[in-house]
């Protein structure tokens, strides 16, 4: 009868497959294991690596999940961004612009003050005719 | 699309999560991920030995798996296609970032079976109570050839032929690292290196 030595019994136990391990090995080494005490604690040690490497689940970091689902709902890209920015400017030139050109238009074609005489605001607005006649001076005479 | 309203999302299987999933719920995709992503991230972070690497390689992985719901198949392994994803992925950043070798460690590295040891009965439970971060450490301390079929039959699943056709090794190859990993792995953990 074929029979192995501790050496090459110990090989296969460490060179097993986890389900190999956890069945307590086939075959010849099985048999051997059975009669040799020292093979027999070998295979324990390998049967507690197995198992424990199995359960060596580690926690993924907390913030793996929001990166995830950021990128499934992606912010603008820089493309987009420095397009919205570049507009932005452009409005604000033109505002610019156009209040310039409201500014110089307005020295440039004085509007007669009908807004300042319909307010009653006399004393903003050059003296009329009319008014230089109902000027106190006038008014204490009469 | 309505929401589902069936009782604990959490308590549906994986096939069905996928199934929610594929017809755009996006609850279901995020119970598939808390379910999976601290296996995923351990078994990148064995590999890779670098958390910031592992934690993109998850990202990455759960990133494909969504753009890629409505090719997923909800009767096979949902685990074993983001596994496999994660795993690929890891190895691929691991090639990409190492010098071409020649030398195999398989050739260099010689360490017997222990024969002369017997195995005490304190050293197994304390390889038993080990943490799981202790573990995983001491798997990262590993050299890298057995440390990946460590990482790709314990953590992810393989069988030896799997990881042979995976990393295009023979099967014998395969056996002869992770009884070398799994040697040292043992004294490791017991405080004998
Ligand atoms: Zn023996």
């Amino acid at each position: 009868m074929q029979t192995l030595d501790c050496a090459r019994v110990r090989q296969m136990i460490a060179e097993a497959s986890s389900q190999q391990l956890a069945a307590g090995m086939p075959g010849l080494a099985k048999d051997h294991i059975a009669d040799c005490a020292q093979c027999a604690a070998y295979l324990k040690s390998l049967q507690a690596i197995s198992d424990t490497l199995g359960k060596s689940i580690v926690p993924a970091p907390p913030e793996v999940y929001p990166n995830v689902v950021s990128a499934l709902n992606p912010s603008p890209s820089i493309f987009t961004r420095r397009l919205i920015v570049l507009l932005c400017v452009l409005v604000a030139i033109m505002a610019a612009a156009a209040y310039v050109w409201h500014y110089y238009y307005k020295i440039n074609n004085p509007e007669p003050d009908t807004m300042a005489n319909k307010a009653g605001c006399s004393l903003l607005s050059k003296p009329t005719q009319t008014q230089s006649k109902a000027s106190p001076s006038n008014r204490s005479r009469s | 699309m309505s929401e589902y309203s069936g009782g604990a999302i959490s308590e549906l299987s994986d096939g069905e999560l996928l199934g929610l999933a594929q017809s755009g719920q996006r609850a279901a995709f995020e119970v598939l991920f808390h379910r999976h992503q601290d296996r995923v991230y351990s078994i990148a972070l064995g590999i890779l030995g670098d958390a910031n690497e592992a934690r993109d390689v998850v990202q990455e992985t759960f990133l494909r798996a969504y753009k890629r719901l409505g090719s997923l198949n909800q009767d096979k392994g949902l685990l074993a296609y983001i596994c496999r994803t994660a795993s690929n992925a890891a190895i691929d950043i691991l090639r990409s970032r190492r010098p071409a070798r020649t030398v195999s460690l398989d050739a260099r590295f010689e360490l017997g079976f222990d024969t002369a040891d017997p195995q005490s009965t304190p050293d197994i439970q304390v390889i038993r109570d080990s943490q799981a971060d202790v573990v995983l450490d001491a798997v990262v301390s590993l050299p890298e050839e057995q440390r990946l079929v460590i990482v790709l039959h314990h953590l992810e699943g393989l069988q030896l032929d799997e990881i042979s056709s995976r990393l295009k090794i023979p099967v014998g190859t395969v056996k002869s690292r992770l009884g070398r990993g799994r040697e040292m792995l043992r004294r490791k953990l017991v405080g004998r290196v």
